[in-house]
């Protein structure tokens, strides 16, 4: 529903500015999805000069004044003399999302644009420019001839088709801002009862009511500007004046409405009946529609001239002839509305409107609008009246205790002001002894029971105001819950890739408490005064012996091969601090029991290949290992893993001597982490990015490379020369033996180009790549078989 | 035999140097085997004593003891010395690149809407919520009836639903029947979450036919509004961060009454407003005070008993908390997709 901010300064003051009022209306269950303001600093301006464009036949340029000073812009109109005012905008002006900027036409600059009607949303002339009326001021605001904006496009929720009309958000805002109301000055109609038409409502269950009003005398032409603006404000488009007043009082009250021209109507009365099988009606889109006796419709002595709610019948529809106008404000069943309408695909904003439940109060007061502003605008006058209405509204009172209202609400709002609110919704309030009284007005029909006093009371009042509490103890939230499952799920993704959780004791031997440890624990153990075993006397830094330990266990009791993992705390102490630092570490370790080299090289990558998934998976980052020599580890086969530039854990075979003092035979191959850092203290989130949409290009490169080159390095440097299209480095094979010189290993590397905006040409990837292995010669002395 | 002494000092000079010159542990064991095995040289000569007359015998018995000792001790040096020689050379020689990444890694990855109903669950479970579920498969009743959304009602329009079969069933279109089933089958307190899976007859940008939805339910004596928001607070900042705030708006559902819009604050803006959002806010559910007609179709007297219902959709919360490009990535099998949780 679009509503013009400028209309409904006719009914309601509105003290707050656009946004404000958005933000409340919103609050309040009307929301405000968009606000657009047609046209900023447009300005009334007058032509002083016109003449002809030096390099163009088609264009002139127009001198235009909008005070003292003037400029020239340049215009394809031909409609424009010397003296009329026309709207201008200036560079800086808006047309909608359009800013107007100041262009050079065939050698001209045009300070500005002269605007057509259907440019500023006036009208549907596109061929010339606006003119505007001779008494417009000069350098006058548009908006403030046009005052129609900015309009609000809001979404009204289904329960409220009250809500879908300017007067109803008006009524609104007035009960939020506690601003008087302005309805439109209204004065009944003349009961002329007696009068040539008639009215048969054969279908009761189908309509509620239905209120005509026979005018004569009417002149069909077009309705005046301000209501044409308006219409537009609201996306309805102008027809002729009897047409658009119809509209304009559906947008005004809700109430859809009708106009027959009385004249042609058979019998000069209406019959609201079931179609007749097979009848058919041309409607006012042109379309013949084939009806059923399930569909309601509005018709003559002979024939269907409406199809009730949704569409008017071309036949008698008002033409510029018309004279004898029947004015139609109809109540129809909503479920008889929507189902028609969905048989049809035919949406309406009338069948929008009544298959959401109208009041049959509406009606009579539309009516009644309709008719003075056709004596006011189309010369129309009062010849007859009908109001069919078999059964009358009874709205029913309900009665809501203070404590309910609290007891729902969860805040207590004072009685007072419950019934104030009330009262500028238009309710009846009566007080009781515990509470109040409220009958609804007559137009909504939303409301019966005392929870629907309370979303009343609550809305306008303001949820924000209602405090957050939980049930039960009801205090205020301030607690959040976090969600640390890290440990469950590294536990469970390392029972799954073979490993099995072990529980040790913290205390060690001495002599075997630090022989292998991460490089930022402490070389020396906290000692237990009192321990209960002489030799546990020390309380571990690492997990790592006692792990060790329990694979020498299982390989004295012959299980060999065993893969274990424990995730604990260990003991630090800090220098000069009798407290010491308790980290968690988590350790990991595999026996290989037949101690041969590549039996344990192949089970390290298996055991790194574990940390990258946990680091992934949990802490949402790539493991980061450092090549290096960890004391307690197989110097050429230990690495650091890093994070943000701090070594956050080791990972490597184990010496062979700390597996002599331990008692284990083969070898084993470890890791021990910091468990926090590591897994970014459970609380990463994963971010998709979105999947790339272009080609890529993939090349394959092998080096050869002095034996101890680490991948990762060549990987950085592969990195630092590869620009932004090298998405990945893929790593597909190492080698080493008699084909390649002694010393020498060769890595092969499958590099991945991609960009996100292109198709990458081959040149550009070469050029990257050339690059690339320009650096790794460079850098490594490497041999680079492309 | 006089030259016994003689005969032992040159082996044992002999054995110092070929002890020296054993190059690896095998070459150093067959030495030792040579020289102090049953059949060694040593043993060879010290059983050459037993000829010796008894004078002469006890003296050249020590020393022959004493060089025995000697070359033992000797030998375990060497292979102790060759041991330290191998680990010294084992950096060099079994060096292993520990950075380089092999091919074959093939572990897989859990669906986004696994990881957001996995903490959706654990949210609420922290404040006393047990999981229900319903069958997908629904009868009008529970799906709409029970909801007071009788046949024509225009609510169900925004819910067409697929029928099954006959079409006296259909898949159910949202998971607020569980409310209902819950309802008849046990009496307050109650305070279930019902996540799963939820059809509508809807295919365009921004809606799939099948999605998901978790339900909220918390009925006892005296929850008031308050708690509901309380809740949602709690929950959405649990969820999306403790900066984060909540908004309440006027809303209108059939089964609810009070109902309201739920919308969390930004995260990008703040709620300053930007282009994500819609003026600072993110619409993330709908809620409201249970309908007393829906307490009593659930077989609860609202007279006694309120309560709060929320549905939210967690395909949307994972968009907004995961980054997801919309609302087709949660069916997007393409791998790269999905390599990213």
């Amino acid at each position: 529903m679009l509503i013009s901010a400028g209309w409904l300064r006719e009914y309601v003051d509105v003290p707050a500015d656009t946004a404000a009022l958005a933000e409340r209306l919103t609050l309040a269950g009307m929301e405000v999805e968009r606000i657009q303001e047609p046209f900023v600093d447009v300005v009334v301006a007058e032509v002083v000069e016109l003449r002809p464009h030096p390099n163009a036949t088609k264009l002139r340029l127009a001198r235009v004044k909008t005070g003292d000073a003037s400029i020239e812009v340049v215009t394809g109109a031909t409609n424009l003399s010397k003296g009329d005012r026309v709207p201008l905008a200036r560079a800086g002006a808006r047309l909608g999302n359009r800013t107007i900027s100041a262009e050079v036409f065939r050698g001209v600059r045009s300070e500005g644009m002269l605007c057509s009607a259907i440019e500023l949303g006036l009208g549907e002339d596109a061929d010339g420019i606006m003119v505007l009326d001779r008494k417009a001021p000069l350098g006058a605001d548009l908006r403030t001839l046009f005052p129609i904006g900015p309009v609000l496009d809001m979404e009204i929720k289904s329960n409220r088709p009250d809500l879908l009309a300017h007067l109803g958000i008006a009524r609104e805002i007035a009960a939020l801002y506690g601003t008087a109301l302005r309805p439109p000055a209204s004065r009944p109609g003349r009961a002329l009862a007696a009068g040539p038409a008639s009215i048969t409502i054969e279908d009761a269950e189908g309509c509620r009511r239905f209120v005509g009003q026979l005018m004569h005398g009417v002149k069909v032409g077009p309705s005046p500007s301000w209501m044409q603006a308006r219409l537009r404000a609201a996306g309805v488009r102008p027809i002729s004046n009897v047409v658009d007043i119809t509209n304009y009082v559906m947008l005004e009250s809700g109430q859809p409405m009708h106009a027959f021209d009385y004249d042609r109507l058979a019998g000069g009365r209406l019959v609201v009946r079931r179609a007749r099988a097979g009848e058919r009606l041309v409607c006012l889109d042109g379309k013949t529609r084939e009806l059923t006796p399930d569909y309601l419709v509005v018709a003559d002595a002979e024939r269907a001239q409406a199809l009730a709610g949704i569409i008017g019948g071309a036949d008698s529809a008002v033409q510029a002839a018309t004279t004898a106008v029947l004015l139609e404000a109809a109540t129809w069943e909503p479920r008889r509305i929507r189902a028609t309408s969905r048989a049809l695909g035919l949406r309406s904003e009338a069948s929008a409107r009544f298959e959401r439940g109208l009041s049959p109060a509406l009606s009579k007061p539309a009516v009644d609008r309709a008719a003075a502003l056709l004596a006011e605008i189309a010369s129309g006058t009062e010849v007859q009246a009908v109001d069919v209405y078999p059964v009358p509204l009874v709205q029913r009172a309900i009665t809501v205790r203070s404590a309910e209202l609290d007891r729902i609400l969860g805040v207590s709002v004072p009685k007072r002001q419950a019934s104030s609110i009330l009262e500028r919704l238009e309710f009846a309030v009566k007080s009781t002894t515990d509470g109040l009284r409220a009958t609804p007005p007559a137009f909504r029909l939303d409301c019966s029971i005392p929870e629907d006093i309370a979303e009343e009371v609550g809305r306008i009042y303001g949820y924000d105001r209602v405090p957050s509490t939980l049930p039960g103890e009801r205090r205020p939230v301030i607690d959040v819950y976090q969600l640390a499952d890290a440990d469950d799920r590294v536990r469970e993704l390392l029972a799954g890739l073979g490993f099995s959780e072990t529980v040790t004791y913290s205390f060690a031997e001495a002599h075997t408490a630090t022989l292998v440890r991460l490089p930022s624990a402490p070389a020396d153990a906290l000692t237990v005064r009192n321990p209960i075993l002489e030799r546990r006397d020390t309380l571990r830094v690492s997990l790592l012996s006692g792990l060790l330990a329990n694979l020498a266990l299982n390989a004295r009791q012959d299980q060999p091969d065993t893969r274990l993992f424990e995730l604990a705390t260990a003991f630090w102490g800090r220098a000069g601090d009798a407290w010491p630092e308790e980290p968690r570490l988590l350790a990991v370790a595999a026996h290989v029991s037949s101690g041969q080299p590549e039996a344990a090289a192949q089970a390290l990558r298996r055991l790194e290949a574990g940390l990258r998934l946990l680091r992934q998976r949990i802490g949402r980052q790539p493991l980061a290992v450092r090549q290096a020599a960890v004391a307690g580890f197989h110097q050429g086969r230990s690495g650091e893993i890093i994070r943000e530039g701090a070594v956050i854990g080791a990972v490597g075979e184990v010496h062979p001597g700390v597996l002599r003092t331990l008692e284990l035979p083969g070898r084993a191959v470890v890791a021990e982490v910091l468990f926090d850092p590591f897994v970014e203290y459970g609380l990463a989130v994963p971010q998709a990015s979105p999947l790339a949409r272009f080609p890529d290009i993939r090349r394959d490169l092998t080096v050869i490379v002095p034996r101890q080159a680490a991948s990762n390095e060549l990987l950085q440097v592969m990195h630092e020369h590869g620009g932004s299209t090298l998405r990945e480095i893929a790593m597909l094979s190492e080698y080493e033996g008699p084909q390649l010189p002694w010393g020498t290993r060769s890595i092969s590397f499958r590099l991945v180009y991609q960009a996100a905006d292109r198709t990458l040409t081959a040149a550009e990837v070469s050029e990257r790549h050339e690059a690339i292995i320009t650096a790794l010669r460079r850098r490594f002395g490497a041999d680079v078989r492309a | 035999m006089a030259n016994l002494p003689e005969d032992l000092e040159r082996l044992r000079l002999a054995a110092h140097s070929q002890i020296a010159a054993a190059q690896d542990p095998t070459a150093l064991e067959q030495l030792r085997v040579a020289l102090l095995g049953k059949k060694g040289t040593l043993t060879a000569t010290l059983r050459g004593l037993g000829s010796l007359p008894p004078t002469e015998r006890a003296q050249a018995g020590e020393r022959a003891n004493a060089v025995k000792k000697e070359l033992e001790e000797a030998i375990a040096a060497r292979a102790a010395a060759l041991e330290e020689a191998r680990r010294a050379g084992l950096a060099e020689q079994e060096w292993l690149d520990i950075t380089f990444i092999p091919q074959d890694e093939g572990y897989g990855h859990l669906h986004p809407i696994t990881l957001i109903m996995r903490e959706i669950r654990a949210v609420f479970s922290h404040i006393g919520y047990t999981v229900a579920v319903g069958p997908e498969v629904e009868d009008e009743w529970h799906n709409f009836e029970a909801l007071n959304i009788p046949a024509g009602h225009p609510a169900r329009d925004d819910m067409d639903s697929f029928y099954v079969g006959s079409g006296a069933l259909l898949l159910r279109t949202h998971t607020s029947p569980v409310q209902i089933r819950y309802m008849e089958q046990h009496q307050p307190p109650i305070r279930i979450i019902a996540p799963g899976r939820v059809y509508r007859r809807d295919y365009d940008a921004t809606h799939l036919p099948q999605f998901h939805q978790v339900e909220g339910l918390c009925v006892d004596s005296d929850i008031r509004l308050s708690d509901l928001k309380g809740t949602l607070e709690y929950f959405a900042r649990s969820i999306f961060g403790a900066e984060r705030r909540i908004r309440l708006t006027g809303d209108h559902f059939p089964f609810t009454e009070p109902s309201v819009g739920v919308a969390v604050s930004c995260g990008i803006c703040g709620g300053a407003g930007c282009s994500s959002c819609k003026r600072g806010w993110l619409e993330i559910l709908g809620a409201g005070m249970v309908h007393p007609q829906v307490l009593r179709n659930g077989g609860i007297d609202p007279a006694r008993y309120s309560g709060f219902a929320f549905g939210m959709g967690p395909d949307r919360i994972a968009m907004l908390k995961y980054n997801l490009p919309d609302i087709r990535s949660i069916v997007e099998p393409d791998v790269r997709f999905l390599r990213q949780f």
